[in-house]
């Protein structure tokens, strides 16, 4: 695989959303390409970052809610 | 369809047992739409507009994916109908959240709070409605793809395409805020980001 291919599923690859033979590519191509590794890194710093929202509450909660 | 989908295609149609189903997702669908909207009433008024709109077309539901999907479905579909009379809500930010502080350090507490204020902000006022949805549901919400592919109505390959180019442009935008304790690779200084 090569860099523009990878990147592309740099994605689906962190949420393990990729089959065996696609990982290990990539597992390979991160191993010797420091550039798609540190893209890799970026990601997943991101969705980490995404990720802690789920710490947050609205503050308000849903049985206090009129109607519902 | 398995004995599970048919005791939930049987709530779902039946008027006795809605008001338990309601019950049971009332917070999903409220939290959902509260991460979609970005505001309180807002939430509060998809949230029961999704309830209303799910009862009405109750008979549709089959049972082939899970209940909370298919609110989620109806929730995200009533959001982007909202938001394409009104173009937009407001500008948010993260004054009426509250947020689980795990420190009793008040300058701690207050660092944790800028860094949440930090994304949520992005989240909500930077990334297009399209991107949002889709990092609501699977980072925010924890969706499987292919219940995101379900919700909505677009094939697995697509959720995986969105869904990266949303993390690139939730990147791309965060580095191009102002915030002054960005750093080049997309992080900031904020203990909150260290942490994770």
């Amino acid at each position: 695989m090569n860099c523009r291919e990878v990147r592309a599923l740099l994605s689906s690859y962190l949420d393990g959303e990729v089959d065996d033979a696609i990982r290990c590519s990539i597992d390979a191509h991160l191993a010797g390409c420091a550039s798609c590794k540190s893209e890799f890194e970026a990601i997943s710093k991101t969705v980490r970052m995404i990720r802690k929202l789920r710490d947050l509450d609205p503050g308000t909660k849903p049985e206090e809610l009129p109607g519902l | 369809m398995g004995v599970l989908d048919d005791v939930a295609v049987q709530a779902i149609h039946s008027p006795v047992t809605w008001e338990q189903v309601v019950s049971e997702h009332q917070r999903h669908v409220y939290r959902l739409a509260w991460q979609l909207s970005g505001d309180l009433h807002e939430a509060q008024d998809l949230a029961q507009e999704t309830f209303a709109r799910a009862f009405e077309h109750r008979s549709s539901f089959r049972g082939e994916a899970s209940v909370r999907t298919w609110l989620s479905r109806i929730a995200v579909n009533t959001y982007l109908l909202k938001l394409r009379k009104v173009k937009r809500f407001k500008e948010v930010t993260l004054d009426t959240a509250s947020v689980a502080d795990s420190s009793e350090d008040p300058e701690r507490i207050v660092i944790q709070r800028e860094f949440y204020a930090c994304v949520y902000w992005i989240l909500q006022n930077r990334c297009r409605p399209s991107e949002r949805v889709v990092l609501v549901l699977r980072d925010v919400d924890g969706m499987t793809y292919d219940d995101m592919a379900r919700v909505l109505g677009i094939s697995v390959p697509a959720i995986k395409s969105r869904l990266h180019r949303a993390r690139q442009a939730f990147r791309r935008r965060l580095c191009g805020s102002s915030c002054s304790g960005l750093l080049p690779a997309g992080t900031c200084v904020c203990e909150g980001v260290r942490e994770i």
